[in-house]
């Protein structure tokens, strides 16, 4: 969906096929992987289970919109299988991201009952953690190299907790942490002019963005959504305070919740500037409307020390307007039933199509029954996406969900922030442009690094 | 059949075996008799034919089996009486010999093997060994209306018990049949004449009807050679019995549309009614657009009411369903109460109010008009409210910095402003855009047969059409930059005459 063309993938898999018009995809599992790899194989049947449990609807981990999708999982040989669809969806690889739990057998079985019920479901790891303090974490290999090997792989990662960014590239700089898994703003540039580290982008922007609790019946009021809109700088929250550079490459205001890059983006859709007075204007309607129901609302903040701070600048200018908002402590529970009214939440998102409706409806997964709070018009918009017959038709109607989500204020998208993994330069193997931090960390190489420069 | 099953014995063996002659010509002439069509509807008995699967197994041996079947016509007689003339007989020849030949023996099949001229129920039964104990499965097929009812199924302990089991899900799955003889549309009650109703059944749990039980109507279109042509089920109508006197009953149509059944011109048109009783504990409910069956209704509110006509208020509080992905409901049945009613919206609006029985079939389509186009509009005009709301405080918020601007004296500051009081969309200009909204898809859902949709868009668009007026009417504005152009006037006369004053003033201080 990016401008980019994206790419799946998995150590696991070989290959997977599309036949039938899309409404087939055998898989072909990896049967071995090189010494050094710290996979654990997996077979068909331990895909099949774990299927199974996504299609069983009694089952925890049940998955209503891979019931609604697969017709049938066939196993055709322990590394290969076969996926019959009853819809044809549009972003197959999308539907079907989810970890795999491979069987193992359990070191300590209980004797009375039968060997199968007794194998343990184990989660994919490549790191094991080894040991936590209240600042750090420690992960090692879960399969160790052969000593024979003549160049080895990073063998353990340990994280480091500091307290502030600048401590963080203070660490860096010395020596103590080879990278930083997330840099942006005015930060980047300075480590990019520096030479002696890879400054690489990831390659989905993080997106900040205001949502409304739908049980909140203030909030269904539109007055006081547009109030709260057009009460927030935005661009000099993102400048000042979030980047503190007015670099255009490095963050921008947007107005939906996925990247701009993205093609079902609507360049159209008109940002809505900041216009306090316009804003006190409708505080004003608001509360004629509301009355009695008027009061004070709470605000949960993603745990980041910058986003926070931009947090606070905006509280304090919607209590210019005359609205009673507190920021909540950021330990606070987020949770739809936990009280909060409004949340502001930091996400990346690789295909709306997919993921826009669990978004939405604040849930992990795409639910029928979480889309009840929503407006029906926009439940509408919702479902007509899910059934959308080919991309065209999907990317159209997201353009057209764009529009309205921004004109009716369902939420109100803030800003969209470039940043950045830095590795010192004596780490090498990782990808150019990473989804995520340690994409293919056990392919990473790290060779001894002697400070200099004294 | 008998004729058939007849000449079948003389030509497969060469010669005639005079009891089994005499056996299926008496049992021919008991079945004609049931056939004869000068009687009245309630005289007339059900010829039934019983067809005995039992599973290929050495525990249930040939002569077992016979005593099976020849205890199964005792209890038969017994729990019917004169109002079956039934035939109890192996059946060898479905296929496979598993439970499945019940649900995959065809519909064309059985028109085939038991013409409705000569049977009116046929009853497939199927037998099997299941380690300890007996599997018995019945489905009964009416050749009249040709359907098939649920299956039904019981286990039992010993063959013993089989006879008398296979007895009891006959009188489960039996389905009497009824003519239509009156439909009063005032009163909406419809009167019925039940088959063999003149014959009580001797146990009276077999009675035919009880008050209460509910008919589906069925329509038999004939052709001129008294052929059918055509049999039509009414989903979603019901006759509910209210009064019983032998064969004649008295029911209240219960119906979502105004005339279920009946009419006019119903010439070779045969209306009937079918008994039939929750066999289930629930039924499933599909919600779909009625233009795109294969779309589902997902997260759509259904509503359901205990009462019997949609006007009866319901006993207790509605219970609401919420149709998953797709677009599923399950209703369970009120043993209590069978028939519910069953609300369903889209948002605020009703797309759709239907009576139902749960129970008595697995699974029914729901075709229920497309609110799509209605949807749509609903945003595009939510979309236009917002839109309005905020011109509604842009404009009072330039007002407001004029007025201060103007009573600060500062009317540069005001020619500055008063422009941009223009510049805002006008009433006309909304207006334009709001039809804009009603019209196509208006015509859309005209198009598609949604009257009712293409009504809604309308009201959407009428309500909101007087809000642009109230609230963005260009007589405020023009009566506002009155009101400052005689302020400024006033304040203009005010600086003359205090210049004035002044001058006088000045003149005077210079003695002139």
């Amino acid at each position: 969906m990016l401008r980019r063309l994206r790419l799946y993938s998995s150590p696991y898999l070989s290959n997977w096929v599309p036949t039938q018009l899309g409404k087939k995809l055998t898989f072909d599992l990896r049967s071995q992987f090189q010494s050094w790899e710290p996979f654990q194989p997996l077979n068909s049947f331990d895909l099949y289970e774990t299927l199974q449990k996504k299609l069983d609807p009694t089952s925890p981990e049940s998955d209503e919109r891979l019931q609604n999708y697969i017709g049938e999982v066939v196993i055709k040989s322990p590394t290969r299988f076969e996926i019959t669809f009853s819809k044809v969806p549009l972003r197959p690889e999308a539907i079907l991201s989810f970890p795999v739990k491979h069987r193992v057998p359990n070191p300590n079985p209980d004797a009375e009952s039968q060997s199968a019920i007794n194998d343990l479901f184990l989660p994919p790891s490549r790191y094991e953690l080894k040991e936590s303090t209240e600042n750090s974490r420690t992960y090692i290999r879960s399969t160790p190299e052969p000593d024979s090997n003549s160049r080895f792989h990073v063998a353990a990662i340990k994280e480091i907790k500091y307290s502030t960014i600048e401590k963080a590239v203070q660490a860096l700089v010395r020596g103590e942490i080879s990278m930083l898994p997330s840099v942006r703003g005015e930060l980047v540039t300075l480590l990019q002019e520096d030479g002696r580290f890879f400054v690489q982008q990831r390659s989905l922007p993080q997106t900040f963005v205001l949502q409304f609790n739908p049980d909140t019946e203030m909030l269904k009021n539109t007055e006081l959504r547009r109030a709260l809109a057009y009460g927030v700088n935005r661009q000099e929250l993102l400048h000042e305070i979030i980047l503190q550079t007015d670099n255009p490459d490095l963050g921008r205001v947007i107005s939906a919740p996925y990247p701009t890059q993205n093609q079902a983006y609507n360049r159209l859709t008109e940002l809505r500037p900041y216009d306090l007075t316009l804003a006190y204007s409708l505080v004003q309607a608001a509360k004629t409307n509301l009355k009695e129901k008027f009061g004070p609302l709470k605000l949960v903040c993603v745990p980041d020390e910058r986003i926070r701070q931009a947090a606070e600048k905006m509280v304090t200018e919607w209590g210019r307007i005359g609205l009673e908002i507190e920021l909540v402590d950021e330990n606070a529970p987020v949770d739809l039933k936990s009280g909060w009214d409004i949340v502001l939440r930091q996400h990346r998102m690789a295909e709306p199509i997919v993921e826009i409706w669990p978004y939405m409806t604040l849930a992990e997964h795409a639910k029928a029954e979480n889309l009840v709070d929503l407006p029906s018009w926009l439940r509408q918009h919702l479902v007509d996406l899910e059934n959308a017959g080919d991309l065209r038709t999907a990317t159209r109607s997201l353009q057209l969900l764009h529009d309205h989500l921004q004109a009716n204020v369902e939420m109100i998208p803030l800003w969209e922030i470039n940043d950045y993994i830095v590795l010192r330069k004596t780490i090498s193997g990782f990808p150019l442009s990473p989804v995520y931090p340690y994409q293919n960390a056990e392919h990473w190489y790290s060779q001894a690094w002697f400070q200099t420069g004294f | 059949m008998i004729h058939s099953v007849l000449q079948q014995v003389i030509s497969k063996t060469g010669r005639l075996c005079l009891p089994l002659l005499l056996l299926m010509v008496l049992l021919s002439a008991s079945v004609e008799a049931a056939r004869d069509s000068n009687l009245e509807f309630d005289l007339e008995t059900y010829a039934v034919n019983i067809q005995v699967l039992f599973q290929d197994q050495s525990e249930i041996p040939p002569a077992l089996r016979q005593q099976v079947l020849n205890r199964l016509n005792q209890l038969n007689e017994s729990t019917y009486g004169e109002l079956w003339k039934q035939e109890v007989s192996e059946n060898k020849t479905f296929l496979p010999r598993t439970s499945e030949a019940l649900t995959r023996t065809s519909p064309e099949q059985l028109k085939k093997d038991f013409p409705a001229d000569t049977w009116d129920k046929v009853y497939l039964c199927y037998v099997a060994r299941n380690g300890f104990y007996f599997d018995v499965f019945v489905r009964e097929w009416d050749c009249v209306l040709e359907s098939f009812s649920l299956v039904e199924q019981e286990q039992v302990f010993s063959i013993d018990e089989v006879p008398a089991t296979i007895n009891s899900l006959f009188v489960r799955t039996f389905r009497p049949l009824a003519k239509v003889t009156k439909l009063d549309k005032t009163d909406r009650k419809v009167y019925l004449t039940l088959r063999g109703g003149e014959f009580p059944t001797p146990d009276a749990s077999a009675a035919q009807v009880v008050s209460g039980d509910v008919f589906l109507p069925a329509l038999r279109y004939m052709d001129k050679n008294n052929q059918v042509q055509k049999i039509q089920f009414f989903d979603w109508n019901y006759f509910r019995v209210e009064e019983i006197d032998r064969g004649r009953i008295v029911c209240s149509v219960i119906s979502g549309v105004q005339t279920p059944i009946g009419g006019r011109g119903l010439r070779r048109i045969e209306q009937y009614g079918m008994r039939i009783r929750p066999l289930r504990s629930s039924t499933e409910i599909r919600l779909s657009k009625f233009n795109q069956p294969n779309i589902p209704l997902v997260a759509h509110y259904v509503s359901s009411f205990l009462k019997n006509s949609y006007r009866d208020e319901a006993i207790e509080e509605p219970i609401r369903y919420l149709s998953n992905r797709q677009g599923v409901i399950d209703i369970p049945l009120r043993k209590e109460h069978p028939v519910q009613w069953l609300y369903i919206n889209s948002g605020s609006a009703l797309l759709g109010r239907v009576p139902v029985v749960p129970g008595i079939t697995e699974h029914i389509e729901c075709p229920l008009p497309d609110d799509s186009t209605r949807l749509e509009v609903e945003g595009q005009i939510e979309q236009l409210k917002g839109r309005i709301v905020e011109l509604i405080a842009m404009r009072s918020s330039i007002m407001a910095e004029i007025k201060v601007a103007a009573l600060k004296n500062k009317w540069d500051e005001v020619d500055a402003l008063l422009p941009r009081l223009d510049e805002l969309d006008t009433a006309e200009e909304l207006k334009g855009q709001l039809n804009t909204i009603r019209v196509l898809p208006m015509q859309e859902a005209e198009r598609l047969g949604n009257k009712v949709g293409a009504r809604r868009i309308d009201a959407l668009a009428r309500k909101t059409a007087p809000f642009i007026d109230k609230y963005l009417g260009s007589k405020a504005i023009e009566s506002f930059k009155d009101q400052i152009e005689a302020d400024r006037a006033s304040a203009q006369k005010a600086a003359e005459e205090a210049a004035a004053r002044k001058a006088e003033e000045e003149a005077a201080a210079r003695g002139e």
